[in-house]
């Protein structure tokens, strides 16, 4: 190299060292202490994250434990170890093998060793009686686990399958303390216990839960907060609360018009992040009776429906913002829109679809048709949602009748398989296809499936591209797998809505994402108080 | 008096087995399942076996008679069962509960009289003038805006021009009687100008009555300050219908509160009733109701007694 050349060289360098430290001075430090208070919609059941299914539980639970992985802070949907220093992924012998910490404690003092993984990981693939594990589904395909030594475990799957690394970075796999299951395996239901960076105070049932800092938590200098309170409240009082100071946020999210109050009452006192949700709506039509056993009048129903045109007018005044597929529009399994329209359900030409819905009833012999549309009374815009759809099919003479029932008719009718159609709502913790295409296989694969019909081909898609690791080919079974979904339409999506986070500008280090589900354990949040 | 009490406490009897009969009954014929709700509703994905284990455990899959039996065993002993969604018993659920209501219920009607008996006895003084129209209208928008949504409206108004809103939490009353107060006041003035609403009209009714009665022609003859009259005269022999209808709503706003409680975060009972009814969690329902019942006979037997106290020409027994 020149003299000329190496002056250029060291000249690059000093450049991108000065662009580094530039941008770690722009990087604010984060500072310790203060309370975070936010609302939480509802109180937990119990205190088992293994038998929770909603994210109110986890608002409260998820600071208080550790997982074996986690999504990484700042990085969406990156993922790094929690408990895990580091990971060996061996397809070959279908095992992943996880390096713990050492020198990580619980908050009673003990230390967590690979045997609290092993007994955690037992207790929800394999439940004791009396124990209830929603998630056995999840990890239906490990075969065993082994403690190696103190500090290592291995999971043996029984087959090959590229989702099942995200599942141990879920915030609902809390690690328990081996010792404590082991005289009772049911404690965590009413003992909080963990490893996580905050430490269980109080819970007033339907008021407030209070939890303070972890002293000895193991990442060094967190959390920055000196504690959590999380009140129990919903609605309007929550803007109320954000406007009055009281609360920090809501992490669930706000409704447009609360964030539209909030810019304006609080300008630069309050920030408002905004994106998809991963949450949308589905309508399941009901292919045990008459007439939705016929595709025919199923297709036609999906077809009616104008999902370009609906999100522009349901985006101006609800959260339902997104035309979209069964996975997160615009995220990492999506399908493009072009690809998308030319599927059933998502042209552009609504007339032309309109008119071939008209000629498929009149196929069907059904062009009067009349049903009810069975709907949850739940948020206020599932509501909306169901005079759309109402409104969609009124439009090619269908009347459907709108019958708005309380939660539990609404479950029990979705389970026994009770109603015509029925509108769904499906809230994904993750970005992972095998997970989310369980809404959508055979009723008798998966329970978490909307429709009530049998699809082999769909089973074996889905199964085929749990196991493909080439991510081209996979990402063409997936479209393949949606282009046969809607054109049977057993069961379809529709909307996809917006996540709207108002947060007090003193609230930083919180990283936004399209889940309810994530980064709620708080250990990088900070106050700018 | 004993007889009295007596009677009325046997009294008392069927009327809770009734109550208990029908809520337990009606509720059970509603279509959902609390193991069902809890496993299914937020996108979970349960078992057959696991959903079936469940209503095991929970005795769910008892008939329901047998149910029944069981309801009304533990009802004998005061035993209101475990909340089967979250398995704590349902008396501390609802008595760590009830004394938010009961404070916001006896605050609300405090406001209430406050308004009703000076308002009621103006407008009643004056039939046809304007202040009576303007008392009138008052208490007609009373009865006319539903109280969740005037609250809203109250909080709103806190909010915008004052910056200011109810602390969060729960405090006690008895303990932290100024924070309490601050939690409870604006949902006590938005409940209780409703009530008083009622209560304006029932004393103005009362007042223009007795006003026509010999007594106070009387009075007046014997050339009594008319001060005196309605202070002496009047108000005490107007009160009568006031308070059986203070009585009354009292025991009905106790099960009124649950849309105000929602509107300003209060842990109370009407809070758990709707958490419950959203869960199916009928045995928490029964609770509340039973636990409701007691209060309105309670309140019904205390009026009685304040009917005696007020009126001597009234007898008990």
């Amino acid at each position: 190299m020149t003299i000329h050349g190496k002056i250029l060289a060291l000249a690059a360098m000093g450049a991108l060292l000065l662009n580094g430290a530039v941008a770690a001075a722009q990087e604010p430090v984060p500072k310790e202490g203060g309370i975070l208070r936010y609302a939480v919609s509802d109180d937990p059941a119990n205190f088992d994250c293994h038998a929770a299914n909603h994210f109110a539980a986890l608002m409260r639970l998820a600071p208080h434990y550790s997982t074996l992985l986690r999504f990484k802070p700042g990085s969406y949907p990156d993922i790094e170890g929690d408990l895990a220093d580091s990971w060996e992924a061996n397809p070959a012998d279908l095992t992943y093998t996880f390096k713990l910490r050492q020198g990580v404690k619980f908050h009673d003092g003990s230390d967590l060793k690979a045997a609290d993984i092993a007994a955690t990981y037992d207790r929800l693939t394999w439940p004791p009686e009396g124990v209830v594990s929603e998630r056995l589904e999840t990890f239906r395909q490990i075969e065993k686990i082994d403690v190696v030594d103190d500090y290592t475990v291995r999971f043996k799957l029984k087959e090959w399958d590229e989702s099942v690394l995200g599942t141990f970075a879920s915030p609902y796999n809390c690690v328990y303390s081996a010792a404590l299951l082991k005289s009772d395996a049911s404690y965590p239901k009413e003992k909080v216990m963990g490893s996580g960076p905050f430490v269980f105070d109080e819970f007033v049932s339907g008021s407030v839960w209070k939890s303070s800092k972890f002293e000895d938590y193991f990442r060094e200098g967190q959390p920055y907060l000196d504690g959590l309170e999380s009140y129990t409240m919903e609605g309007p009082a929550v803007v109320n609360a954000i406007q009055a100071g009281q609360i920090h946020t809501d992490f669930r999210g706000v409704s447009p018009q609360g964030a539209d109050r909030l810019k304006q009452s609080l300008g630069d006192g309050i920030s408002i992040e905004s994106g998809p949700a991963l949450t949308h709506f589905l309508v399941t039509f009901n292919a045990e009776k008459p007439p939705f056993d016929d595709e025919r009048v199923r297709r036609a129903l999906n077809l009616a429906i104008d999902r370009w045109g609906g999100v522009k007018g349901l985006g101006r005044t609800t959260e339902m913002r997104y035309a979209g597929g069964i996975f997160l529009p615009g995220g990492q399994f999506a399908a493009s829109d072009a690809e998308l329209q030319k599927m059933a359900g998502f042209g552009t030409d609504i007339a032309a679809a309109r008119e071939e819905a008209k000629r498929l009833l009149k196929e069907a012999g059904q062009e009067n048709l009349s049903f009810d549309l069975t709907v949850r009374n739940g948020p206020p815009i599932v509501v909306d949602f169901g005079v759309f759809l109402a409104d969609q099919w009124r439009q090619i003479g269908v009347n459907a009748r709108n019958v708005v029932v309380e939660t539990p008719p609404w479950a029990a009718a979705l389970s026994e398989g009770s109603y015509q159609v029925i509108i769904d709502i499906y809230s994904a913790l993750r970005e992972e296809p095998t997970e989310q295409m369980t809404k959508y296989v055979s009723h008798d694969v998966s329970a978490r499936s909307a429709g009530r019909f049998t699809d082999r081909e769909l089973d074996d898609l889905w199964h085929k591209q749990a196991l493909e690791q080439d991510k081209v080919k996979r990402m063409a079974l997936l479209r393949t797998f949606e282009s046969r979904l809607y054109e049977k339409s057993y069961s379809v999506p529709v909307v996809w809505l917006e996540r709207i986070v108002a947060m007090n500008a003193a609230l930083k280090g919180w990283t936004f994402n399209p889940s309810n589900f994530l980064y709620l354990d708080q250990s990088s949040t900070w106050l700018d108080e | 008096m004993l007889q009295f009490i007596g009677r009325r406490l046997l009294l008392a009897l069927p009327t809770l087995l009734g109550v208990a009969t029908l809520t337990f009954f009606m509720l059970h014929v509603l279509p959902g399942d609390l193991v069902e709700t809890m496993l299914r509703a937020e996108g979970g994905n349960p078992s057959v076996e696991l959903v079936a284990a469940e209503r095991a455990r929970l005795g769910l899959d008892q008939p329901l008679i047998v149910q029944y039996f069981e309801f009304l065993k533990g009802l004998a002993v005061l035993d209101l069962g475990q909340s089967h969604w979250t398995g704590k018993p349902v008396a501390e659920e609802i008595f760590s509960r009830l004394p938010v209501t009961l404070e916001v219920a006896a605050l609300s009607m405090i406001v209430a009289i406050a308004l009703a008996i000076p308002l009621g006895t103006i407008a009643g003084m004056y039939p046809g003038s304007t202040v009576d129209y303007a008392i009138r209208s008052f208490a007609i928008a009373g009865i006319a805006l539903p109280s969740f949504w005037f609250g809203m409206v109250v909080a709103l108004a806190m909010l915008w021009y004052f910056n200011w809103l109810p602390p969060l939490g729960t405090a006690s009353l008895f303990k932290n009687p100024l924070t309490a107060l601050q939690q409870l006041i604006l949902p006590a003035i938005a409940v209780g100008y409703r009530y008083s609403a009622i209560l304006i009209r029932m004393m103005r009714s009362s007042v223009i009555e007795t006003m026509h009665e010999d007594f106070v022609r009387t009075a007046r003859a014997k050339g009594l300050a008319m001060r005196t009259i309605i202070r002496r005269h009047v108000i005490p022999n107007s009160l009568l219908p006031t308070i059986t209808m203070i009585g009354l709503e009292f025991a009905l706003l106790v099960g009124s509160l649950v849309v105000i409680e929602q509107v300003f975060s209060l842990n109370g009972i009407g809070r758990l009733f709707i958490e419950s009814v959203s869960r199916s969690d009928f045995i928490v329902i029964q609770g509340i109701v039973m636990v409701l019942t007691l209060i309105f006979i309670a309140v019904n037997f205390l009026v009685d007694l304040a009917y005696a106290v007020i009126d001597p020409r009234i007898q008990l027994g």
